[in-house]
């Protein structure tokens, strides 16, 4: 393709005029990351591709409100993604009666105080989580995944762990205080 | 919100905790803030790492041709939004001269004309879904307000018990004051009444005034009479038993009902204290609780 040596956000001032190959480049280069975020939240195929599917749409239409000046192309389109796909996650939640849900199984949620734990060891074993929330003592990392993985917003996290809504979001500042530390020498994603 | 508020909700709004209201907040700051916009660029940074976590997976081969196709309907330079300011390369601005330049003036005011509509169809079913999000989120919104408005009933119920507690404190108070004054009175005559097997830790008196025409009967250590009964006093005479009212204890025992002599004190020759039904017997039939000899 003729675009492909251009920089991402090059190609983002493409997509403002129409240039409908610069999606394409763009599409090629981040679909998989996209995707990847998307799959591992919905945790349901069908609907990560329709979700990925309106992410991309919406660089088309939208490009013009990135904004170079404030981080990298590929941070702002996974910070869409992910915004977007935790709306589809809490529409979904709402849609199975939340509340009902959330007393019902706030026993199994609060068990989670080990699920989220086990899984991130697990995955650390499988070397996939960064080196960033290696750093995390649990009661953060607990937050940080209810959060960030499973959507929970955090007046319903502090409903799930039964701990008051300052403790929450205390958590989740010292928790991204670390993390923001730890990338003292950021990785290319 | 100023930059202190929003600087709080940034961890969140990067970890993507934040109700929808909050995150547009947050948004709208930071259209106009590039101090808090530096902050959340950093905070950012973190949350991609999560982000670049998870398993990588690929997704279905048609899904890119969806995307594609989806665009393919709407005519080249669709988008109306101001440019950003990366500067183009060459080839790239070359190449956006040549389409402009390339198309005859009918034709390209109908593609114009076709892909405004396009854009602004596009634009208002993405409006559409957000008004959908933001109706759901204020659905949410009115359940929790209905649940603060239950809790609320809660209260007010609750304060007013408090007041009818308080009400009738205030009563007991005013009710403790008469008996202390007429207690006071000269001439005030006390008798002591005796109880009976059936109660034996109760203590009564009988305190009445010296016209012998009215009096209190004091009484602790009584139990609550049983479910449809209530105590009776009565007065005992060659004429037969008088009665002189029924009365209850409160939750310690006690009671200090103010009684009415039908006739002078002197013309009876005992008092006693009977269980009876709850609105009074013409006659006793209970077990006697207290007793005492007037003369």
């Amino acid at each position: 393709m003729p675009n492909d040596g251009l920089l991402d956000e090059e190609l983002v001032t493409l997509l403002t005029l129409g240039e409908k190959d610069a999606l394409a480049v763009l599409y090629s280069r981040h679909v998989r990351s996209v995707y990847s975020l998307v799959l591992h939240l919905l945790q349901d195929a069908g609907k990560a591709e329709e979700v990925t599917q309106e992410v991309f749409l919406n660089l088309w239409k939208k490009a013009a409100t990135f904004r170079p000046e404030r981080g990298k192309f590929l941070t702002w389109l996974l910070t869409t993604a992910h915004h977007r796909t935790i709306d589809e996650l809490r529409r979904a939640r709402r849609q199975r009666n939340a509340f009902d849900e959330i007393a019902q199984s706030s026993k199994s949620e609060v068990s989670m105080v080990e699920s989220p734990l086990e899984r991130a060891e697990r995955l650390e074993e499988a070397g996939t989580v960064h080196k960033a929330l290696e750093i995390l003592p649990p009661e953060q990392l607990q937050v940080v995944v209810l959060a960030y993985y499973k959507g929970y917003s955090q007046s319903e996290i502090a409903q799930i762990l039964n701990h008051p809504l300052g403790t929450v979001k205390t958590r989740m500042r010292l928790a991204m205080q670390k993390m923001r530390a730890s990338l003292s020498q950021p990785r290319e994603l | 919100m100023n930059c202190k508020d929003i600087e709080k909700l940034i961890p969140g709004y990067a970890l993507g905790a934040l109700e929808s209201g909050e995150r547009l907040e947050v948004e709208e700051h930071l259209e106009t803030c590039s101090n808090c916009s530096r902050i959340l660029s950093e905070h950012l940074d973190a949350t991609a790492v999560l982000a670049g976590s998870v398993p990588q997976v690929e997704p279905s081969s048609s899904l890119r041709q969806r995307v594609l196709e989806h665009i393919s309907h709407q005519p080249e330079g669709a988008t109306i939004s101001p440019v950003s300011n990366i500067p183009l390369v060459g080839k790239a601005r070359q190449t956006s001269r040549i389409y402009r330049a390339g198309l005859p003036m009918a034709a390209a005011l109908a593609i114009v004309i076709s892909g405004l509509l396009a854009v602004l169809v596009f634009q208002l079913r993405g409006d559409l879904g957000e008004v959908r999000d933001e109706n759901e989120s204020l659905n949410t919104l009115v359940a929790v307000m209905q649940g603060e408005n239950e809790s609320l009933t809660v209260l007010v119920t609750e304060v007013a018990d408090i007041r009818d507690e308080n009400q009738r404190l205030q009563a007991m108070v005013l009710d403790q004051r008469s008996l202390v004054y007429n207690l006071a009175l000269p001439g005030m005559e006390v008798k002591l009444m005796a109880n009976s097997t059936v109660s034996p830790n109760t203590q009564g008196m009988l305190v009445a005034s010296p016209d012998g025409r009215w009096g209190y009967i004091i009484i602790q250590g009584l139990q609550s009479p049983n479910e449809g009964m209530s105590y009776q006093i009565w007065l005992l005479g060659s004429n037969g038993p008088a009665s002189v009212g029924v009365f209850s204890v409160d939750s310690t025992g006690y009671a200090q009902p103010f009684v009415l002599f039908p006739q002078h004190l002197d013309l009876y020759s005992s008092i006693a204290i009977t269980m009876e039904p709850k609105q009074g017997s013409p006659w006793p039939s209970g077990t006697q609780i207290l007793n005492a000899r007037l003369r």
